[in-house]
């Protein structure tokens, strides 16, 4: 039976919230569905603090905080009865730490339920939703999910990054158009910014005089700045991608994380969750790869029905391929 | 060779970068069977393979992983189904400066389709800066027309990561046998 853990942010920045967003999808596939609560009297099992934050230091000296508190901060936080992570954190970090921390403390856990006596008990919330398949253009707060957002919905966008940086983004043919150079549109990679949809007119004006260049010169840089493991366009963990090309990997971006993952899709295609099980990727990583193949059109997820994970042989010859990949000093499991 | 051993096949036209390639990878200095070229090759090299390269990969428990390039010109094509047999996948390098590279890329797809089918390739394109043309476009354009899924990088042959990225590639796709 599925549990709901209510977890309450305390003066998270906005790349951590959009990392809770991510663990929050990825714990319900854990059997723990997430409620994310704003308010410190609306009972929360665990707190998610920012322990360099005003706000969040406040909190942990307050005299009623909640059960399971997780401090996040640059340097180890010691004291509090906190659990402490690292800046920046991760999804696969603070993921595990959630699911340990609740699985070890339900006898306080289940003493807040009892205190919430003839309070309203929370009543389970609907199960999150694992996509966000209705990304809007104010939503976007980077390159890459303008990029996502360009490309799944076939839109033209603007993106602004900072210092008035603009991209002009053609999700039809996934082309971007920009007058900057090669270090400034890296630096727009890695910023915050806003996407405004364009009609057709406007978008063929803002384009006259500038070079079409490929969503491939700019999405690697992207998504290691943004989407920051979300998944969209109705893809879940269990659905199986197929790959339809093999993607361009540009030298500079090259992560031997996604060029394997991507040699495994050629030969079989397999869900995200089988993926992860088979290639000990973390599903941060893997999902990250997954949102540069939606952008560059190269990836789709599909559909399919309920399947044990399968584990990968690697033929007869799997103990072979490791003692090469040792020999050659490749990484991981091979 | 011993029945543990096993062999990664290095296949392409005339001047691709096997030898190259193999060289990267290998323990002892690659015993090739380059003779003067005598026929249109001559354009591209002096010397070619006429029979193969060899070098091999001594893993720790002693097992042998033997590196094969197979002649690059089509007339000995008769000694490539000798070379496939027990191999472990094949790298195929494709030389962006020839007049054809996606023609040269589809006649060793063919050429080597049962081995392709029942292990694994991986595609390096070389010599990519002296083609002015996008030349991995066009490769992954012919391999969508044809309805095969193959790794593909632009790659120098002479580099150790190039060849290493190749091979990761390779060990990758071997790896995701159901």
């Amino acid at each position: 039976m599925k549990q709901v853990a209510r977890i309450l942010p305390v003066g998270l920045e906005q790349q951590e919230r959009t990392i809770l967003g991510v663990v929050v999808n990825l714990l319900s596939a854990f059997d723990l569905d997430v409620e994310v609560v704003d308010d410190a009297s609306e009972a929360p099992h665990i707190a998610l603090v920012n322990g360099e934050a005003s706000v969040g230091m406040e909190y942990l000296h307050s005299p009623d905080t909640a059960p399971v508190k997780i401090v996040i901060s640059a340097t180890p936080l010691s004291g509090y009865g906190a659990h402490s992570l690292s800046k920046p954190v991760r999804v696969q970090a603070l993921k595990d730490a959630i699911f340990e921390l609740w699985t070890q403390n339900q006898e306080s856990i289940q003493q807040v339920e009892k205190n919430l006596g003839s309070r309203s008990k929370a009543k389970p919330q609907p199960r999150p939703a694992k996509t966000e398949a209705g990304l809007r253009a104010e939503q976007v707060q980077d390159l890459m999910l303008a990029l996502l957002l360009a490309r799944s919905q076939q839109k033209h966008l603007l993106f602004s990054g900072q210092a008035g940086h603009g991209v002009l983004l053609d999700g039809l043919h996934g082309q971007y158009y920009s007058g900057l150079s090669g270090e400034a549109m890296e630096a727009v990679c890695q910023q915050q910014g806003q996407a405004q949809a364009l009609g057709p007119g406007p978008f063929m004006s803002a384009i006259e005089g500038l070079e079409a260049k490929p969503f491939n010169d700019i999405a690697w840089s992207a998504a290691r700045f943004g989407a920051a493991g979300r998944l969209y366009d109705g893809a879940e963990l269990d659905h199986t991608l197929v790959m339809k090309a093999f993607p361009r990997f540009p030298r500079r971006h090259l992560r031997p994380e996604h060029t394997r993952v991507a040699a495994m899709l050629t030969k079989t295609p397999m869900s995200l969750r089988e993926l992860e099980a088979n290639s000990g990727i973390a599903m941060d990583v893997l999902i990250e790869f997954y949102n540069i193949g939606v952008v560059l059109d190269v990836l789709q997820a599909k559909p399919t029905e309920q399947r044990e994970i399968r584990k990968l042989s690697g033929g007869k010859r799997g103990g072979l391929l490791a003692k090469i990949a040792k020999r050659l000093k490749i990484g991981g499991n091979t | 060779m011993a029945a543990a051993d096993s062999k990664i096949i290095f296949a392409g036209p005339v001047g691709s970068g096997k030898t190259s390639a193999i060289s990267c990878l290998s323990d002892i200095p690659v015993v090739s069977t380059d003779v003067d070229a005598s026929d249109e090759t001559k354009a591209r090299k002096d010397t070619t393979t006429v029979a193969m390269d060899y070098g091999f990969l001594s893993l720790e428990d002693g097992t042998l992983v033997h590196l094969y390039g197979t002649p690059g010109q089509d007339r000995f094509d008769f000694m490539w189904q000798i070379l496939t047999e027990g191999g472990l996948g094949l790298v195929l390098l494709i030389d962006a400066a020839r007049p054809d590279p996606a023609a040269d890329m589809l006649f060793y797809l063919d050429a080597f389709e049962k081995f392709i089918a029942e292990t694994g390739a991986v595609i390096g394109i070389s010599r990519v800066d002296l083609s002015e043309r996008d030349i991995y476009g066009l490769l992954q354009q012919s391999l969508i027309e044809r309805g095969q899924l193959l790794p593909m990088f632009e790659v120098d042959a002479r580099k150790d990561e190039d060849v290493n990225l190749l091979v990761q590639t390779l060990l990758a796709v071997l790896s995701a046998e159901v």
